[in-house]
């Protein structure tokens, strides 16, 4: 019954303003070939980058012995929760209820050297994303 | 007892889920004190001085003509139900050395972790 209970708690929350799905994206970025074809490594600057991409909701620094110096990082992010459902898991310290949550996420790092385009790395969850591989 | 403890863990998921609390995992890795660590220089006993344990490691090779480097990892996640914070970071080691570092995140996964650039 307490059970029962605990889920009606669960759906009810769940119409509640704030639980429905939760996004954070700076929009879709499927077409990574347009990044290779409209930037151009070395030349393109950070404006250029920001028109073609908008802004980062974030960044970050990449360096290594190997680099002539460290690159500036622009994070872009599109990560929705898809799916919630409750679930009913066995663990080795008993059973317990679990929300499960479905997690669509992209990454898209651009790397900047000296305020210019210097190259980017992507990445998805979903089966349905389509990089462009050279 | 049970009939408690699985209401009081469909309370809270639920409220995870209405945003009314945070769900975290991992702690905000500490950017800021990357600077103390020198390539080529630094020792695996140096960066946990720095950074603390990391939360995983592995390797990467990323062109054929490079040697392997090992990585520590360290990541946090935290979302209040409506919006996710992830930041990422990953040293590199060298022949037992510091090679260099990457880190990403979002913006309000800096502003509120404990001192990013």
């Amino acid at each position: 019954m307490g059970s029962i209970k605990g889920w009606i708690f669960v759906l009810i929350a769940c119409t509640l303003p704030g639980c429905g799905p939760a996004k954070v994206s700076t929009g879709a970025f499927r077409d990574t070939q347009s990044i290779e074809s409209r930037l151009q490594r070395g030349i393109s600057t950070a404006d250029d980058v920001r028109r073609l991409l908008g802004d980062p909701n974030g960044h970050g620094e990449l360096l290594l012995s190997v680099l002539d110096g460290p690159r500036q990082v622009w994070y872009y992010e599109d990560v929705e929760v898809d799916q919630t459902a409750p679930v009913r898991m066995g663990s080795s310290l008993g059973q317990a209820n679990t929300i499960y949550l479905g997690l669509r996420q992209q990454i898209l790092l651009v790397f900047l050297h000296g305020g210019r385009y210097d190259g980017f790395m992507w990445s998805s969850n979903s089966t349905a994303a389509t990089g462009w591989i050279r | 007892m049970r009939i408690a403890r699985r209401f009081t863990a469909a309370a809270l998921a639920a409220c995870a889920l209405a945003g009314c609390m945070t769900v975290e995992s991992g702690v905000p890795p500490r950017v800021d004190r990357l600077e103390s660590l020198k390539v080529g220089l630094s020792t695996p006993s140096d960066i946990l001085q720095a950074l603390g344990e990391p939360r995983g490691k592995g390797m990467s090779r990323m062109t054929p003509d490079l040697p392997a480097r090992d990585i520590w990892v360290y990541e946090h996640m935290s979302s209040d139900g409506k919006a996710a914070n992830l930041r990422i970071l990953m040293v590199f080691l060298h022949e037992g050395r510091y090679d260099g570092h990457f880190w990403f995140g979002s913006n309000l996964a800096i502003v509120q972790g404990s001192g990013g650039r």
